[in-house]
């Protein structure tokens, strides 16, 4: 349904108001206090590495489930890629998994921040030269869920 | 001059050390059971045992140390070869944790299910025998320089360990390797060939059981849904609690009504479970996932720890998985996961019938039925 997806992204004002309801939804929890940056970080043969940086931005602990995050790596389509004006499709997995256990939990404290660097090549058949739009921003539905939105056009390094 | 004698003389005394640590070290197998069918899986016990004065370090990749990693038996069914079908490692050089230390005298068990490793699908005699061959086989500690040295430069010694194969009958009817398709339609059972990775007879059984009662539970989703129109499927409990409002459009206004899609998905889903070429890996163990797929790879499903446990039907159940996985190949539904659970996806189907239809919890949920509304 990928294919429908600028549809949907041109039609949100469309909508009925749906999207502002799933916005309420998870931002319920602690975790709009989390921002995100995405950079380009060198990269060797057979690479394009991505590095993501969570940042806690408050005086309080923040504690977040990391399934659909960089940090759980390819274990669901958490970001939107695109080369050329053209989405490109994920080709890595997609799990159904269980209730969250402790270990699905990442928690940072006051100020901290944590990154992750990924190989995009693992799930996106990426063109090394052109530039690329990384996306992230949570479309999980879950409480625990963090309510992060970063958005960056990387060249590859 | 004086340096390749020094080499040379090493290396016949590295060739010694080898020959001499392979002859010391013994392998022993046995079944661990006398009747074995089909329906069972095959468990067999490796037993090692160094026989020398010296400990004696053997390669864990050739052993059970972290599960079989490779094709270590022979083994044959009526005297045809049985293919191994496990996992296989891509390795560099092994380095010292890779090693197992065996203690002068010491002998260490490993217990192995050899059905998910090889094809025990069919009654027969199997003859099973162990069988390490490789150059990195053993490592006698006091030579661990010399070790480094033979693997540069001189002539080194390629060290087999093999057990005497034992001989068992495995009774039963053979486990359908083709899924059989529903008895009213006829389709070409070339495209219905099934094949299993590391996925015992018990699972291979699971499987096939729940694979049909996917596609029932799948068809009958098709039928609830093509049966009904806009109209009666707005007042019904089951379409509502799962995918929200029926009738608002899935893209502009000329595009079709979400319970369209919905519609066209299920038939899709119904037609690759019935239809399509597939396969299973049994390879994943981890217990917070029931089974993941590749979108862009139909028709490979693999299945995790929490699959074992599910029941057959209801919710979260080992078909409904079935339909979960099959739904997110792009070739079928190309869903996404935007909710994971009962409660999330029935948010969904309230704040977002976009994401609700396109949700694989949802088709799911949808088809499992549990508790039932009409």
């Amino acid at each position: 349904m990928m294919v429908y997806r600028s549809f949907i992204v041109g039609l949100v004002l469309l909508a009925s108001g749906c999207d502002q309801n799933m916005k309420n939804l998870i931002g319920l929890g602690s975790n709009s206090s989390l921002t995100c940056t995405i950079k380009s970080t060198k990269s060797g043969d057979n690479q394009y590495l991505v590095t993501f940086i969570f940042t806690n931005t408050t005086n309080e602990p923040v504690r977040f489930l990391k399934w659909h995050t960089p940090f759980e790596g390819w274990w669901s389509q958490f970001l939107h890629v695109e080369q050329s004006g053209v989405e490109l499709l994920y080709q890595g997995p997609m799990a159904k998994r269980a209730k969250p256990t402790e270990h699905d939990y990442i928690e940072l404290a006051a100020h901290e921040h944590r990154s992750i660097t990924l190989n995009l090549l693992n799930a996106y058949d990426v063109a090394l030269s052109s530039p690329t739009t990384i996306t992230l921003s949570s479309e999980l539905s879950h409480p625990d869920s963090p309510n992060i939105d970063c958005s960056m056009i990387l060249v590859r390094q | 001059m004086k340096r390749r004698l020094l080499i040379s003389a090493l290396s016949s005394a590295i060739f010694v050390a080898n020959t001499a640590s392979a002859a010391q070290v013994s392998a022993q197998i046995n079944f661990l059971s006398s009747l074995l069918t089909t329906e069972g899986d095959i468990h067999v016990e490796l037993v090692l045992t160094n026989h020398d004065n010296s400990p004696v370090k053997v390669l864990k990749w050739y052993t059970a140390a972290d599960g079989v990693q490779g094709n270590i038996f022979n083994i044959t069914r009526d005297g045809e070869p049985v293919e191994y079908t496990g996992a296989l490692y891509k390795r560099t050089a092994p380095s010292e944790n890779d090693y197992q230390m065996l203690k002068p005298g010491q002998s260490i068990n490993y217990s192995i299910e050899l059905s998910s490793l090889y094809n025990f699908a069919l009654p027969g005699e199997y003859r099973v025998q162990y069988q390490a061959n490789s150059l990195h086989l053993f490592k006698a500690p006091q030579n661990e320089h010399m070790q480094s040295l033979k693997n540069n430069a001189v002539p080194f010694a390629y060290s087999a360990l093999r057990s005497t194969a034992i001989s068992t009958w495995v009774t039963g009817d053979p486990i359908a390797e083709t899924i059989a398709a529903n008895s009213t339609v006829t389709y070409n059972t070339q495209t219905l060939a099934t094949s299993y990775t590391s996925c015992s007879n018990t699972q291979k059984n699971t499987i096939n059981s729940a694979w049909s009662s996917a596609k029932n539970m799948s068809a009958s989703a098709t039928g609830y849904l093509s049966s009904r129109s806009t109209t009666q499927l707005k007042t019904a409990p089951r379409y509502k609690t799962w995918f929200g409002d029926p009738s608002i459009r899935v893209g502009a206004f000329w595009s079709p009504k979400a319970h369209e899609r919905v519609e066209e998905n299920f038939s899709d889903i119904t037609d690759a479970i019935k239809n399509k070429p597939l396969s299973f890996d049994c390879g994943c163990t981890s217990s917070g996932t029931f089974a993941y797929v590749y979108p862009n790879q139909p028709y490979k499903v693999y299945f995790c720890g929490a699959f074992w446990n599910a029941s057959r039907t209801g919710t979260d159940s080992q078909a409904g998985t079935i339909i979960h996985e099959v739904s997110h190949f792009n070739a079928v539904a190309g869903t996404d996961d935007h909710a994971y659970g009962h409660y999330g996806a029935k948010n969904l189907a309230i704040s977002n019938v976009r994401k609700a239809i396109e949700n694989a919890d949802s088709y799911e949920y949808f088809a499992e039925n549990t508790p039932q509304q009409n």
